[in-house]
């Protein structure tokens, strides 16, 4: 399997590389030499097990939690020492986890935040672009994103990350909290701006399902290592596909 | 009794009257001026503390190294006051600079808690006002000798230099709160202190804005440590009491805002100056704390803070 990712990686340009990364908590290892590539372009799902690492993964290559050992490569330039807004400014964007805004910020000050680096004459045709995918920001424009619905404040994250024009996106669980339709909107929207853009997109999602339909490659990880992977995501969803390093892994774990 | 000595009882009933209400108007003036200068401190101590959760004790130690090195350069090396006035701010500045960068940056480097900061902080403030004792001496200085030129507004009379304090907070407190509200630098300062994570996460370098939030605040503390010492001297251990009367405006006035400070310290000084006229300057104190936990008690968001959602409070 391990070999199979490496293949991947020489046929086509890679976008986010990780290599044999150790991370964790205190003295609480969640990755345990985690090696993972993605491509320029692509969609790569992560899936598995509460606690195998997914959330860990993504805070470590956005740089907000720095890593035991290992490095992380950025369209082959490493990246494993910059400091958080660095990583921003060379095309890196995450969506952290519940969809975070400025909440006694005004969405359109929340926006404004997200295109800080562009200058100031262009922001508005920025911002403009990012409302075109979201119309339904523009009515709240002056609200406190605070008071925002969660469907609502979900989109001006999402929207707030795309601002940063990224080269490469995290996503972790984009979806999370919202309604079935939503979610599946939300989804829909990043596979289109995938298409549109080019975006390369390591996503994490709790709605397996969904996240299975929009990625083009999808990861399992268990225990903070790589345990599976698979060029059509489509495949794990047949029922039981996934059963065995979900279930049959973490009994494992649990008996090691 | 005759009419004549009737009549000049009620001209004195109606003189105390008078002054009375001339009394009440001059307090009020002087609670007035003595919140402007609070607030400008205040105002600094939240930029801080909003921003970085920290309670800089410390902050008390820059407000006294301000008037002292005021002092150094206007009292003892003679120079001018505008440009004696400027060094000591830019050195102020400077002083919370470096405790940003000597004390709590590394803290927070390695993911000490906050309580370890506020321990910290407490340290270098003793260090700080000790090491001004020790090279200045206990006793009260005085940066301009003299009586002051007065003016006067009705029943009220200012002096030059309260005057010059009711203008620098007047002109200073509206500017930066516009400032906060329209320049990037605002909006990052806002941001920081909503969410300090999200504003890495948007390409913020979050250490620079935390030396500017110190350096300005730090700035603030000096400029109303400077005013109120050409007013009433100084003595090492001036800082506390300005500390204290910033963090409880902060509190009432609303933790995480920038413009509940200013009111609460203007709300805490004019109580203050009633406090005196009807009670006894000793009580000050007494009111100032009666005031804090009133608010804690029965309104813990202060005036302006507002009850978050859940949601909001959980990010």
């Amino acid at each position: 399997m391990q070999e199979a990712i490496t293949n991947m990686a020489q046929t086509s340009k890679i976008g986010l590389q990780v290599e044999r990364l150790r991370a964790g908590y205190g003295k609480k290892e969640i990755l345990r030499g985690l090696s993972l590539k993605v491509g320029q372009g692509e969609i790569v799902a992560l899936i598995g097990p509460n606690g195998a690492g997914k959330s860990t993964l993504l805070k470590v290559i956005a740089g907000l939690l720095r890593p035991w050992e290992g490095s992380v490569w950025l369209d082959g330039t490493e990246i494993t020492a910059l400091p958080v807004h660095q990583r921003v400014q060379k095309g890196l964007a995450y969506f952290i986890q519940g969809g975070e805004v400025f909440p006694s910020l005004t969405v359109r000050e929340n926006l404004e935040m997200g295109a800080l680096m562009f200058p100031k004459a262009k922001r508005q045709e920025a911002i403009e672009g990012v409302l075109s995918l979201f119309p339904a920001l523009k009515e709240n424009w002056h609200r406190r994103a605070g008071l925002l619905s969660g469907g609502q404040r979900q989109a001006l994250a999402l929207g707030m990350v795309l601002l940063k024009r990224p080269k490469v996106l995290l996503l972790d669980e984009p979806s999370a909290g919202l309604a079935p339709k939503l979610a599946h909107e939300i989804l829909a929207k990043v596979r289109e701006l995938n298409e549109h853009l080019g975006i390369t997109v390591l996503l994490v999602e709790q709605r397996v399902r969904e996240a299975l339909q929009v990625a083009h490659r999808a990861v399992a990880l268990v225990n903070g290592t790589f345990a599976a992977e698979t060029n059509e995501p489509a495949s794990w969803l047949v029922e039981g596909a996934l059963d065995a390093f979900f279930f049959g892994r973490m009994e494992r774990a649990a008996a090691s | 009794m005759s009419r004549p000595n009737l009549k000049s009882v009620k001209r004195e009933i109606a003189d105390a009257f008078m002054e009375e209400s001339k009394m009440l108007w001059q307090l009020l003036a002087n609670g007035f001026v003595n919140g402007c200068l609070f607030a400008l401190t205040a105002f600094g101590f939240a930029l801080i503390y909003n921003t970085t959760r920290i309670f800089h004790i410390a902050h008390g130690a820059i407000y006294t190294a301000g008037a002292y090195l005021c002092y150094v350069f206007l009292v003892k090396l003679g120079w001018n006051m505008p440009l004696a006035i400027i060094l000591a701010l830019t050195l102020t500045a400077l002083l919370g600079i470096l405790t940003e960068l000597l004390v709590y940056a590394p803290l927070e480097r390695r993911g000490a808690s906050l309580l370890v900061a506020l321990l910290s902080s407490l340290g270098l403030y003793i260090a700080l006002v000790n090491f001004i004792a020790m090279v200045f001496g206990n006793e009260t200085k005085v940066l301009r000798p003299g009586v002051e030129a007065t003016f006067h507004f009705g029943p009220i009379i200012l002096t030059r230099i309260q005057f010059a304090q009711v203008i620098t907070a007047c002109v200073l407190l509206p500017l930066l709160l516009l400032l906060l509200r329209l320049t990037d630098w605002g909006k990052k300062i806002r941001a920081l202190r909503d969410n300090p994570t999200l504003t890495e996460v948007m390409g913020v370098n979050t250490r620079v804005v935390r030396l500017f939030v110190f350096a300005l605040g730090s700035a603030l503390a000096g400029i109303s440590a400077v005013l109120s010492a050409l007013d009433i001297g100084m003595d090492p251990h001036i800082g506390m009491p300005a500390l204290l009367i910033a963090a409880v405006a902060l509190i009432i006035g609303g933790v995480g805002t920038f413009e509940g400070p200013i009111i609460g310290a203007f709300l805490l000084c004019i109580l203050q100056s009633l406090v005196i006229w009807q009670v006894s300057a000793r009580w000050m104190d007494a009111v100032t704390f009666g005031l804090l936990i009133f608010f804690l008690l029965f309104r813990p968001q202060g005036l302006l803070g507002q009850r978050r959602r859940l949601e909001e409070a959980l990010t």
